[in-house]
C-alpha cells in the first residue's frame, strides 16, 4: 500500500494547470506558452482539428472547436516519461453547448523538455 | 468652401465626411441596444422549423424510400422465381434468411443485422453506429436490408447554412407517436425543445430543435450584424458611385478613395462573421479562414492601386527603379507570409478555389512593383539599364540574405523590370516577361513546398518517431488504467470466467480504439496461461524480473515466430492473502504503426494537408545495417557510409528518382524520413500550367485590345494561314500521342500491380497447402505465421463465415459473422476460377479456396499516395512531353513556314524594289519548276521595263532639250528686238547729232544694260538647272530656316505682317539645306511681289499679310504660304509650272520650275491654291528624311 502511495504522488502530469484552464475556460491562448512553434494536431470529431499549424493557429483552432463545446470531467489518466520525451493522456467528457449531446474523448499530450516542458503533438479521439 | 479650399483637399474632406457619416449611421444601427423579447421565440422557431420541414420535404433520402419499397418488392419476387443472384444486388443491399435468431444464407454485402420484431411486410430503420439501415420483413424468415444513410452527415444544417447546430435529426428505435411539433422548455436545463417526426420515415427519424433564449439572440445578433453589415456596404457604394461621377474639381480620387477603404473594411469583417475554415493569414492578426478574405486582400491590393499608384510620367528611370525595388521587396515579403499560412498543399496546380486565389495573390504580388514602376515610363537608355543592372546585383545580395526562398523570385523580377525599362511597349517583352514569372512563381512555391516538407520532417516528425516507445508504454499503462479503474481484486481475474472481463476493459482501452496489436494476459505462478484477452497477437512469454505488487511498465524484445519483436510490457505481481498466485502482464506490440496509422486511414504522414500526396515514407536501420523496417520498399546502395552521419538531410537516388532524406537516431537504430523531390516533368508541368493560367489572364485582360485586332486580315494572310495549318498538325499529332500514352500506361499499372498479387497468392496457396497437408486443419497460430511470412493480413473463411483472422479489427468492428462476399462464393465455386480480387477502399483483398472447403482472404492494402503519384508522376511526364511536342511543333511550324514563304518573301522584295526604282533581277533562282518559271518571268519583266525606261529616259531627255532650246531660244530672242533698236537708236542719235541725242543714246544704253541684265539672269538660271539634280542631304531644324528668312525680309517689307505658326517641338528634317532655303525663298519673292503688284482698291483697307505654317507628320513635313495678293487668275494657273510662264515683267519663268524640282528630289509634292485679287496658298510637302 505505501508503494502504491508513492506511486500515485510520483504521477505529477506535466503542465497541467495550463492545459486544465484553457480546456475549462475554452480560452486557449494560455496554452500557448507551452507549445513549441509548429505542431501536428490530430483531432477527432467532434473537435475535429488536424494539421501542422504554427501555434497561434493551433490556439485560433482550438478556441474555434472548443466553441461549441463545453468539457466536462476532465481527468488525467495516464503519464509516461523518459529523459526528455513525455507522453500523458487526459479523459475528458465534451458536451455539445447546444445539442446537450455527450462525447467521451481521449487527449494525447505529447511533450518534449526544452527549458520547460513543450507540446508537440496532440493526439485526440473518441473513446 | 470651393473657392477657400484646394480642390483635392475639399475631396478629401468630402470623402471622409461622407465615410463618417455612414460609418456613425453603422455604429448607431450596431450598437443599439439588443432587446430581445423572449416571447418571440415561439414565432421565430416556428418559422426556423417551418423552413427545416420545408427542406427536409424536398429531401432525397426519403424520396428515396418509395423506390427501396420497389426495389425490395422485385428482388423479393426474383427471389421467389429462384433466379437471384448476389450480381443481381446492388451495393449495400442483402437478403437474410434467419433462423431461430441465427443467419441461415445471405445474399448481398451488407454486414449488419438485428433481429426486430416487426409484422411480416412491414418496414423500419435500424442504427448501427451512425449509420441507418432500411429493414423489412419480406417473409417470417427473410428480410431485406439496405444501407440508408450516415445519421451524422448533418444535411439539414448545411442546407439551411446554419452558423451553429440547434437542429439535428434523431433517430428513434420505435416509430415515435404523437410527435406534433409542439415547443417545451426544460426548466432544469432553461432550454426550449421542439421535435417534429417526420411521417414519410415511418416516424422514426425526427428533427429536433434544442435551443436557449441566448442561441436564439445570438443567431438573430448574427443575422442582423449581415444585414447591417450589407446595408452599410450598399451605402458606401453609392457614395462612390456618386464620386465617380463626379466631374468637377482637380482629383476627386480621394473623395473615392475614403469611402472605397470603408467598402473594403466592412466587407472583411462581414467575411470574418462565417466560420468558413480554408486558410490562415497570420500577418493580419487574427484568423482568416475563408477563401473569400483571400480574394478580400486581393480586392484591397487593387484599392490601394487605385489610391497609390505613382505616374511616373516623366521617364525618369532612377526613381523607378528604386520603387521598383521597394515594392517588390514589400510584396515577396507579403507572399512569404501568405505561403507561410497557406493551409494546403500549394505544391501542385490544382483549380480549387482556394490554389486559385493564391495564385492570384502570388500573380498580383509580382505585377505589383511592376505596375507601380511602369505606369507610363518611357524607354530608358541602355547605359542606363547596364548601370541599373550592376547597383541590382548589389541589391540582389542584401535583399538574399533577408529573404533566402524568395531570391530566385526576386532576380527574375529583376529581370522582368529591367526588361522592360529598356524595350518601350513592344509585345515581346511582354510575353517574355509572362514566361519569366511563370517560372519565378513555380520556383517560389516549389522552394516554400520543399522548405515546408524539410521543416515538418526535421522539426517535428523526428520528435513525434522519437516517442513511439513511450506512446507503447501509455498505450499498456492505459490498459492498466482500465483494470485499476474496475476496482476488482486482481486475484478476481484468475478465476476461470474472468476471460469475459478482460475483454471488456481491453475493448474499453485506449489499445481498442487505435486496434493496437495487444493483450491482457493472467499467468499462475507456474508460467500457466489462465485468463486472456488478446487482439492480433498471442501471448508471448517473456523474462519476468518485476517482484514487486505494483504495476511496473517496460520495453522488451521477443522472439515471434523467428522474428525479434519489440513489446511494452505492463506487470503485476498478484498476492491472495498473503500468497503470491501469479502476475497478470499487458503485452502491447511496439509497432510503427502505433504512431503513424490511425484507424481513420490518416496518418501522422498525412496529418499536415500540405505533405498530402507529397509521398513522405521511412526506413528504420539497426546499429548491425539491418533493414527493420522500410514500408516503401527503397533500396539503398551505400547504406553504411550513410548512416555514418546523423541529424543532417541527405539525398539519394532509387528507380530514376531522387529523394531528400532526413537521418537521425532513435536509440540504437537510425531512421532516415524521406520524400521524393521534383522531378523535371513535375517541375515543367507546373510551370506550363501557371504559365497557361497566366496567358488567360493576360488575354483577359487585354481583350479590349484584342477587339481591335483585325483577325480576318491576319487568317486571310497566306504566311499565317501555312503557320496555323502546321500547328494544328502539330497539336493534332500531340494530343495523339498523349491520348494513347495515357491510355496505354495506366491499364498497364494495373495488370503490373494484379500480377504480383496473383503471384504472392501462390506462393500462400502452397504454403497452406503444406500446413493442412501435416496438421490436416488450420489455426490462429498457423494465420500468425502467414501473417509474418507473408507481411499481409490474413483470414480464413470456412462456409463462408470467418474462421481466423490476423487482424483483430475485423471482429472487433464488425456485428454479426464475418462472410465470405457472396460475389465471390459464386465465382469461387466455378472449377475454373482459383483467385478472386476485390477492390476495397482502401485495400485489394484477394480471396482463393484451397481444399476442405477453406477460403483465404489475404489483404494487400495499397499505399494511395503511392498509386495517386505514379498517376501523377506519369501525368506530369504527359503534360512535359506534350508541351515539348508543341514547342517543337512550333519551331518546325516557323522554320518550314519560312522555307515555304521564303521565295515568296524573296518576290515580294524584289516587287519592292521594283516600287522604289530599283529595276534589279532576283538573284537567286530556286530549283523548283513552279517557282523557277515564276522567277524567269519576274526576271524577263524587269528586263523589259528597264528596256522601256531607257527609251522612255532617252525620249524625255531630247523632250527636255527641247523644251529647254526654245526656251533659251525665246529668252534671248525676246531681248534681242529691244537691243537692236536701242543699238539703232544710238546710231541714229550719233549721226543725228541733234541736241536730245546725248538723252537718247543714255536711255538706249540703259536698257541695253537692263537687256543684258535679264540675258545674264536668264543664264544663271539656266546654269542653276543644271545644278538641281544633285543634293547634298544634312539634319536641320526646318524651323530655324523660315525664322532666318522671315528675320531677313520682315526690316525690308515692315508694311508686310508675317505670321509664324509653328509646332512646339523643333522640326527636324534631313535634307538639302541650300535647296530648301531656295525653296523658301522664291515661294516668299512669289508672295512679296503678290502683294506689291496687288491694284489698290478704293475705299477698302489692305492689310498685306503672308502666313507660314509648318504641320508636322510621321514621314513627311508640310509648309503652307498663304498671302493676299493679287492672286492668280484661273486660265493662268494650269500654266505656272510651264517654261514660258512668268507674271513678272522681269521674270524668268524658271522659279516655280526649279522649286518644283527641288521638292520632287525631296520625294513631296507642290500645290497651289489661288483666286485673283484674293490670295494664293501653296501646299507644299517634303520627307523628313531624304
Amino acid at each position: 500500500m505505501i508503494v502504491f502511495l508513492l506511486l500515485a504522488v510520483s504521477q505529477q502530469f506535466l503542465q497541467m494547470q495550463p492545459i486544465q484552464d484553457s480546456i475549462r475556460s475554452g480560452d486557449f491562448r494560455g496554452i500557448k506558452p507551452i507549445c513549441q512553434e509548429r505542431l501536428s494536431v490530430n483531432l477527432e470529431e467532434p473537435l475535429t482539428i488536424k494539421g501542422y499549424f504554427y501555434r497561434d493557429q493551433f490556439a485560433e483552432e482550438l478556441d474555434s472547436g472548443f466553441s461549441r463545446v463545453t468539457a466536462e470531467n476532465i481527468e488525467w489518466s495516464s503519464i509516461q516519461v523518459e529523459a526528455n520525451i513525455a507522453v500523458q493522456s487526459m479523459n475528458l467528457v465534451l458536451k455539445d453547448r447546444f445539442s446537450g449531446r455527450k462525447f467521451y474523448y481521449k487527449l494525447i499530450f505529447f511533450m518534449s523538455k526544452e527549458k520547460e516542458w513543450k507540446l508537440y503533438y496532440l493526439r485526440g479521439l473518441r473513446i | 468652401m470651393e473657392t477657400l479650399l484646394s480642390p483635392r483637399f475639399a475631396n478629401l474632406i468630402k470623402g471622409t465626411a461622407s465615410a463618417i457619416a455612414v460609418t456613425a449611421i453603422g455604429l448607431a444601427l450596431i450598437y443599439v441596444r439588443f432587446d430581445f423579447q423572449p416571447s418571440k421565440i415561439q414565432t421565430l422557431v416556428s418559422s426556423n422549423l417551418a423552413g427545416i420541414v420545408l427542406t427536409h420535404s424536398h429531401w432525397d433520402h426519403i424520396s428515396e424510400l418509395r423506390g427501396f419499397h420497389r426495389r425490395c418488392q422485385s428482388v423479393f419476387v426474383r427471389f421467389g422465381d429462384g433466379k437471384l443472384t448476389s450480381s443481381d444486388l446492388e451495393p449495400q443491399e442483402a437478403l437474410i434468411v434467419e433462423r431461430n435468431g441465427v443467419i441461415a444464407d445471405y445474399i448481398g454485402e451488407v454486414y449488419y443485422f438485428k433481429l426486430d420484431p416487426i409484422q411480416i411486410d412491414e418496414w423500419r430503420f435500424i442504427k448501427k453506429n451512425q449509420y441507418v439501415f432500411y429493414l423489412r420483413r419480406l417473409q417470417p424468415h427473410l428480410y431485406y436490408i439496405r444501407f440508408f444513410m450516415n445519421s451524422q452527415a448533418n444535411f439539414i444544417l448545411r442546407g439551411l447554412q446554419y452558423p451553429y447546430s440547434i437542429a439535428e435529426l434523431k433517430f428513434f428505435v420505435s416509430p415515435l407517436k404523437g410527435a406534433s411539433g409542439e415547443f417545451g422548455f426544460d426548466r432544469m436545463q432553461e432550454k426550449y425543445f421542439c421535435t417534429q417526426a417526420l411521417a414519410a420515415s415511418n416516424n422514426q427519424l425526427a428533427l429536433s430543435l434544442t435551443f436557449t433564449v441566448d442561441d436564439i439572440a445570438r443567431h438573430i445578433k448574427k443575422r442582423r450584424d449581415i444585414a447591417i453589415h450589407v446595408f452599410l456596404i450598399g451605402l458606401f457604394l453609392a457614395i462612390f458611385a456618386i464620386a465617380l461621377r463626379r466631374k468637377r474639381g482637380v482629383s476627386p480620387k480621394l473623395f473615392r478613395a475614403v469611402p472605397l477603404c470603408a467598402l473594403f473594411f466592412l466587407l472583411s469583417r462581414l467575411v470574418s462573421l462565417e466560420n468558413v475554415r480554408d486558410m490562415y493569414l497570420i500577418f493580419l492578426g487574427y484568423p482568416v479562414h475563408s477563401t473569400f478574405q483571400i480574394l478580400l486582400v486581393l480586392l484591397a491590393i487593387v484599392i490601394l492601386l487605385y489610391i497609390f499608384r505613382i505616374p511616373f510620367r516623366s521617364g525618369h528611370f532612377v526613381p523607378v527603379f528604386l520603387f521598383f525595388n521597394l515594392a517588390a521587396f514589400s510584396a515577396l515579403k507579403f507572399g512569404d507570409r501568405i505561403l507561410k499560412g497557406a493551409s494546403y498543399d500549394f505544391s501542385r496546380f490544382s483549380l480549387a478555389v482556394h490554389f486559385l486565389s493564391l495564385l492570384l495573390v502570388l500573380i498580383l504580388l509580382h505585377f505589383l512593383p511592376l505596375l507601380f514602376s511602369f505606369h507610363r515610363s518611357k524607354r530608358t537608355p541602355v547605359f542606363a539599364v547596364l548601370i541599373l543592372i550592376l547597383v541590382q546585383a548589389v541589391w540582389l545580395w542584401i535583399y538574399s540574405r533577408t529573404i533566402a526562398t524568395g531570391f530566385i523570385s526576386y532576380l527574375l523580377l529583376s529581370v522582368v523590370f529591367l526588361i522592360l525599362l529598356s524595350s518601350g511597349g513592344a509585345w515581346w517583352p511582354r510575353l517574355f516577361s509572362l514566361i519569366l514569372i511563370a517560372t519565378s512563381i513555380t520556383m517560389l512555391l516549389s522552394a516554400y513546398s520543399r522548405e515546408e516538407r524539410r521543416e515538418f520532417i526535421s522539426g517535428n516528425l523526428k520528435t513525434i518517431f522519437l516517442s513511439q516507445n513511450h506512446y507503447a508504454k501509455l498505450v499498456a499503462r492505459e490498459i492498466v488504467y482500465e483494470i485499476n479503474s474496475r476496482q476488482m481484486p486482481f486475484y478476481e481475474y484468475f478465476r476461470k470466467d474472468s476471460s469475459d472481463d478482460l475483454e471488456r476493459i481491453w475493448k474499453n482501452s485506449l489499445a481498442a480504439k487505435e486496434s493496437i496489436p495487444s493483450g491482457i494476459f493472467v499467468i499462475s505462478r507456474d508460467g500457466e496461461l489462465i485468463n486472456a484477452y488478446s487482439s492480433e497477437i498471442p501471448f508471448i512469454k517473456v523474462a519476468k524480473e518485476n517482484v514487486f505488487p505494483f504495476w511496473h511498465v517496460e520495453e522488451v524484445y521477443a522472439d515471434l515466430f523467428g522474428k525479434k519483436m519489440s513489446l511494452a510490457v505492463a506487470t503485476i505481481n498478484v498476492f491472495r492473502n498473503s500468497e503470491y498466485i501469479g502476475y497478470i502482464m499487458v503485452q502491447v506490440q511496439n509497432l510503427p504503426e502505433l504512431i503513424l496509422r490511425n484507424l481513420d486511414q490518416s496518418s501522422i504522414f498525412t496529418i499536415n494537408p500540405k505533405m498530402q500526396g507529397v509521398g513522405l515514407s521511412h526506413i528504420k536501420i539497426s546499429g548491425t545495417n539491418q533493414i527493420l523496417e522500410n514500408p516503401a520498399n527503397i533500396n539503398f546502395e551505400n547504406l553504411t557510409n550513410i548512416l555514418k552521419t546523423h541529424d543532417r538531410w541527405i539525398t539519394f537516388s532509387y528507380m530514376g528518382l531522387t529523394y531528400s532524406g532526413y537521418i537521425f537516431q532513435q536509440e540504437e537504430n537510425a531512421v532516415i524520413i524521406f520524400f521524393p523531390e521534383n522531378t523535371i516533368f513535375r517541375m515543367i508541368s507546373e510551370f506550363v500550367k501557371i504559365l497557361i493560367f497566366l496567358l488567360l489572364l493576360f488575354l483577359l485582360v487585354n481583350i479590349r485590345e484584342l477587339g481591335t485586332i483585325d483577325l480576318k486580315a491576319y487568317f486571310n494572310s497566306f504566311s499565317i494561314k501555312v503557320f496555323l495549318i502546321l500547328i494544328v498538325i502539330s497539336l493534332v499529332t500531340g494530343v495523339v500521342f498523349s491520348l494513347f500514352s495515357l491510355n496505354f500506361h495506366f491499364p498497364s499499372l494495373e495488370r503490373q500491380l494484379y500480377q504480383a498479387i496473383y503471384e504472392k497468392g501462390r506462393i500462400a496457396q502452397n504454403i497452406i497447402n503444406n500446413l493442412i497437408a501435416e496438421s490436416g486443419e488450420i489455426t490462429q497460430n498457423h494465420l500468425f505465421l502467414l501473417s509474418k511470412i507473408l507481411d499481409n493480413d490474413i483470414s480464413v473463411y470456412e462456409n463462408s463465415t470467418l474462421l481466423y483472422t490476423s487482424n483483430h479489427r475485423k471482429l472487433i468492428q464488425s456485428s454479426i459473422p464475418i462472410y465470405v462476399p457472396s460475389s465471390v462464393r459464386t465465382v469461387l465455386n466455378r472449377n475454373n476460377q482459383q483467385f478472386q480480387i476485390i477492390r476495397q477502399a482502401t485495400s485489394l483483398e484477394l480471396y482463393f479456396r484451397v481444399p476442405r472447403s477453406y477460403i483465404f482472404d489475404i489483404e494487400f492494402s495499397y499505399n494511395t499516395a503511392d498509386i495517386v503519384r505514379a498517376r501523377i508522376y506519369y501525368v506530369d511526364f504527359i503534360i512535359t512531353l506534350f508541351f515539348i511536342l508543341i514547342f517543337i511543333g512550333m519551331a518546325s511550324a516557323l522554320f518550314f513556314r519560312n522555307k515555304i514563304m521564303a521565295p515568296i518573301n524573296e518576290l515580294n522584295r524584289g516587287m519592292r524594289e521594283v516600287k522604289s526604282g530599283n529595276l534589279l533581277p532576283l538573284g537567286t533562282i530556286p530549283s523548283d519548276p513552279d517557282l523557277k518559271n515564276l522567277y524567269q518571268g519576274f526576271n524577263s519583266m524587269i528586263d523589259g521595263i528597264q528596256e522601256q525606261k531607257k527609251n522612255i529616259s532617252e525620249i524625255s531627255r531630247m523632250k527636255t532639250l527641247i523644251q529647254l532650246g526654245r526656251r533659251a531660244a525665246h529668252e534671248i530672242k525676246n531681248p534681242l528686238t529691244p537691243i537692236k533698236l536701242s543699238a539703232e537708236q544710238i546710231q541714229k542719235a550719233i549721226r543725228d547729232k541733234s541736241g536730245d541725242s546725248e538723252a537718247m543714246i543714255q536711255k538706249a544704253v540703259q536698257f541695253i544694260i537692263e537687256e543684258t541684265e535679264h540675258l545674264r539672269k536668264v543664264s544663271y538660271g539656266f546654269l542653276d538647272l543644271s545644278k538641281l539634280e544633285e543634293l547634298n542631304p544634312d539634319w536641320f531644324e526646318l524651323n530655324d530656316l523660315i525664322g532666318q528668312e522671315i528675320r531677313k525680309l520682315q526690316p525690308i517689307y515692315p508694311h508686310i505682317r508675317f505670321v509664324l505658326t509653328l509646332p512646339e517641338n523643333p522640326v527636324q528634317i534631313r535634307a538639302d539645306r541650300i535647296k530648301i532655303k531656295q525653296v523658301i525663298w522664291n515661294l516668299l519673292s512669289n508672295s512679296i511681289e503678290a502683294i506689291e503688284s496687288r491694284p489698290a482698291v478704293t475705299g477698302f483697307p489692305y492689310s498685306p499679310e503672308i502666313g507660314i505654317e509648318l504641320k508636322e507628320e510621321a514621314e513627311s513635313v508640310e509648309m503652307i504660304i498663304r498671302d493676299n495678293g493679287k492672286g492668280i487668275e484661273p486660265g493662268e494657273l494650269n500654266l505656272i509650272f510651264t517654261e514660258t510662264y512668268t507674271s513678272k515683267d522681269k521674270g524668268t519663268g524658271l522659279g516655280l520650275i526649279i522649286v518644283r524640282r527641288i521638292v520632287e528630289l525631296h520625294r513631296g509634292s507642290l500645290q497651289i491654291v489661288s483666286e485673283a485679287n484674293r490670295g494664293t496658298t501653296v501646299f507644299l510637302r517634303i520627307a523628313r528624311n531624304v
